[in-house]
C-alpha cells in the first residue's frame, strides 16, 4: 500500500486527458480525429527555428526505416516522431513479460496506473531526447535552448494528441494513424512531387514519377527514349515503381480478410466457431523486421569508411559509391546478401543472393511474430486475437468429433502466428523485387495500421496490432 | 462487434480460466453492458466466485476519482495550435529581423 501511495502520488503530477461521459457520435470522433491529423502533419512540415538547414542532399538517411516507421522528419518540429509513445509502450510490455513489473489484475486501479507510468515515461523520452540534441551539437547557445525547447514541447504534444485518440476521441491509436498517415504521405510525394533534383552534367529530373512521365513525354522529340527513361530510370522513382504500388496496395487489403475457423467446444457437448485472423500477426513481424534490419547496415557502412582494409570490415560489407548516382550502396559481405536485389532480373544474375535474402526475411520474420504472440499471451491479450462468430454463437451445435478443447486454443493460435509471420515475410519479399513506393514493408505497415477501423475494432487495438 | 468482442472475450474467459483484461473499454456503457453479461454468463455457467461485474465498475469510479490535472481534447487541440503559430511566429519575425539587419547595414 505503501508503494502503490508513492506511485500514486508521482503519478498524480502528469495530467491526463480526462474520459468521455458519454458515447462519442463516429461523425464527432471523425472530427477529432482530422484536427489531430492536421496538427501532425503540420508539425511534420513546420522546422525547427534556429537551425541550420543544410541544403538537400541526394544520398539517402540510412535510417529511411527509422524515419518511415517512427514518423519523424529531419529538421522539423516532429524530429523524433512518435518515439515518445513507441518507447514506453514497448518498454512497458517486455517490462510485464520479464516479470519486472507484476500486474495485478484483481486490483481496479491497474489499468490507470500503467496509463499514468506509460505517460510519465513518455515524458521522460521526451525530455532524453531534447538532451540528445544539446549532447550532439556540442556547444550551447541561444538557439541550443530554443531548439530544445522546441523538441520538447513536440514530443509532449504528440504524447497528448496521443493520448485524445486512446482515450476514445478518436478512430485509431495514435501510433497506428501517425505511422499510416507519414507511409500515405511520403508514396504520394514519390508519386505526384513536383521537386527537381540537380545533377552535374545532366538536366534536372522531376522527382515524382507522374510528374517526370508527362514532362519528359512534353520536352523530348524521341517518345521511345522518353518512355523508357520514365519507365526505367533507377536514380527516382519510375513509373513502374508506381504501377507495382498500385498492385500491391489492393493485394496487402486483399490479404487482411483471411482467417482460420477453429470449432471450439465451449460449454459441454456444445460448440462454436472461433476466427483467428491472420491480419493480427502482421503488425509486429512487419514493424520488428524493419526496425532491426538497418543496425548492420549503419554498423556496416561506418566501419567501412574508417577501416576498409581490414578483413573482417571487408567481410561484413563492402561499399561502393561510384556508378550508383552517388549512393552508397553494398556490394559485398554479408550486408549485401541481406539486401534486396534492385530488380526482378538479378534474381537470375545471383541466386545465392536472392536465396540467403529470401531465407532471412522468412525466418526472422515467423521468428518475430512467434515472439511477439508469447508477449501478447502472457499479458493476457490473448482474447483479442480469437474473434467469436457472433451468429454461430446463437446457434450452438451439439460436439463434432473435429471440434477441440478450449484449452487447445493457444496451441491452434501459436500455428497460426507462424503462419502468418511466414505470409508476412512473403509479401515483404514480393514487393521489394517489384520495386513499390516506400517499399512493401512500408505499404503493409500502412495497410495494417489501417485496418482495424475498417474490421471495426478501432477501440481494441493498440500497437503492434494488439 | 461491442457484444461481439466482450461475448468472446467472456466465453473464452470463463472457458479457458484466462486472466480478465486490465483495462475497460473507454466508454461506459459499454463497459456496463460488458459487466452485465459477463455476470449473467458466469451465473449461467455455475461459478458464483466471479465478480467481473463489480471490478468494472470500481474501476471506472477509480478512473474518475484519479488525481491530477484533467485536461479536455480540445484544451490539448488548442495548446498544440498554439505551439505550431508560435513557431512559425518565430520563422516570420527571424526572417523580418535578418531583412532589417541588412538594410541598416546596407545603408
Amino acid at each position: 500500500m505503501s508503494n502503490r501511495s508513492k506511485f500514486w502520488r508521482l503519478a498524480a503530477l502528469v495530467p491526463e486527458v480526462q474520459c468521455p461521459d458519454q458515447p462519442i457520435s463516429p461523425r464527432q470522433k471523425f472530427k477529432y480525429t482530422a484536427i489531430v491529423l492536421f496538427i501532425f502533419v503540420t508539425a511534420s512540415q513546420v522546422l525547427l527555428y534556429g537551425i541550420q538547414h543544410q541544403p538537400r542532399t541526394i544520398e539517402p538517411d540510412p535510417l529511411h526505416w527509422l524515419h518511415l516507421i517512427l514518423a519523424s522528419s529531419r529538421s522539423t518540429l516532429l524530429s523524433h516522431g512518435i518515439v515518445a509513445i513507441l518507447v514506453p509502450e514497448v518498454l512497458v510490455k517486455i517490462w510485464v513479460y520479464l516479470k519486472i513489473i507484476t500486474l495485478d489484475t484483481s486490483a481496479p486501479e491497474t489499468g490507470v496506473l500503467m496509463n499514468r507510468a506509460q505517460r510519465l515515461l513518455g515524458i521522460l523520452v521526451a525530455i532524453l531526447g531534447a538532451v540528445n540534441f544539446y549532447v550532439r551539437s556540442q556547444h550551447f547557445t541561444v538557439n541550443t535552448v530554443l531548439i530544445m525547447l522546441q523538441i520538447l514541447c513536440s514530443d509532449i504534444i504528440v504524447i497528448y494528441l496521443d493520448d485524445v485518440l486512446r482515450k476514445g476521441y478518436g478512430l485509431l491509436s495514435g501510433i497506428s494513424l501517425f505511422t499510416a498517415t507519414n507511409i500515405c504521405v511520403n508514396i504520394l510525394w514519390k508519386a505526384f512531387s513536383p521537386m527537381s533534383v540537380m545533377y552535374p552534367e545532366q538536366s534536372p529530373e522531376f522527382e515524382g514519377a507522374v510528374i517526370a512521365w508527362v514532362h519528359l513525354l512534353m520536352t523530348r522529340t524521341d517518345k521511345l527514349s522518353a518512355m523508357s527513361k520514365a519507365f526505367y530510370r533507377q536514380n527516382l522513382p519510375n513509373i513502374i515503381n508506381f504501377l507495382a504500388t498500385c498492385l500491391f496496395v489492393p493485394l496487402a487489403i486483399f490479404f487482411q480478410g483471411f482467417y482460420i475457423v477453429l470449432p471450439v467446444r465451449t460449454r459441454r457437448n456444445f460448440q462454436a466457431y472461433c476466427h483467428i485472423k491472420l491480419s493480427h500477426f502482421l503488425y509486429g513481424p512487419v514493424v520488428l523486421h524493419r526496425l532491426l534490419l538497418p543496425l548492420p547496415y549503419v554498423a556496416s557502412k561506418v566501419l567501412y569508411k574508417k577501416y576498409s582494409g581490414n578483413t573482417l570490415v571487408n567481410l561484413l560489407g563492402k561499399w561502393d559509391g561510384l556508378n550508383h548516382f552517388g549512393q552508397s550502396i553494398p556490394v559485398g559481405g554479408i550486408v549485401y546478401y541481406l539486401r534486396t536485389p534492385p530488380i526482378l532480373a538479378d534474381l537470375h544474375r545471383d541466386p545465392f543472393h536472392a536465396f540467403i535474402y529470401v531465407a532471412f526475411v522468412l525466418i526472422s520474420c515467423v521468428f518475430i511474430s512467434m515472439g511477439l504472440m508469447v508477449c501478447a499471451s502472457s499479458k493476457g491479450v490473448f482474447n483479442g486475437f480469437v474473434v467469436l462468430n457472433m451468429q454461430e454463437e446463437r446457434r450452438l451445435r451439439l460436439a463434432q468429433p473435429d471440434s477441440i478443447h478450449a484449452n487447445e486454443i493457444r496451441r491452434h493460435v501459436m500455428r497460426a502466428a507462424c503462419v502468418g509471420g511466414f505470409c508476412a515475410g512473403v509479401l515483404i519479399i514480393f514487393a521489394d523485387l517489384i520495386g513499390v513506393f516506400c517499399s512493401g514493408t512500408g505499404i503493409m505497415l500502412a495497410v495494417t495500421a489501417s485496418y482495424p477501423y475498417v474490421d471495426g475494432r478501432a477501440s481494441e487495438v493498440g500497437s503492434f496490432g494488439f | 462487434m461491442a457484444r461481439s468482442s466482450s461475448q468472446s472475450q467472456s466465453s473464452v474467459g470463463a472457458s479457458a480460466g484466462a486472466a480478465r483484461p486490465a483495462t475497460v473499454g473507454p466508454r461506459g456503457t459499454a463497459a456496463a453492458a460488458a459487466g452485465m453479461r459477463r455476470r449473467r454468463a458466469s451465473t449461467a455457467g455455475g461459478s458464483g466466485g466471479f465478480s467481473g461485474g463489480g471490478g468494472s465498475n470500481m474501476l471506472r469510479f477509480y478512473t474518475d476519482e484519479a488525481p491530477g490535472l484533467r485536461l479536455s481534447p480540445t484544451m490539448v487541440l488548442v495548446m498544440s495550435l498554439c505551439f505550431i503559430g508560435f513557431v512559425t511566429a518565430l520563422h516570420v519575425f527571424g526572417k523580418l529581423y535578418r531583412s532589417r539587419t541588412a538594410a541598416s547595414a546596407s545603408a
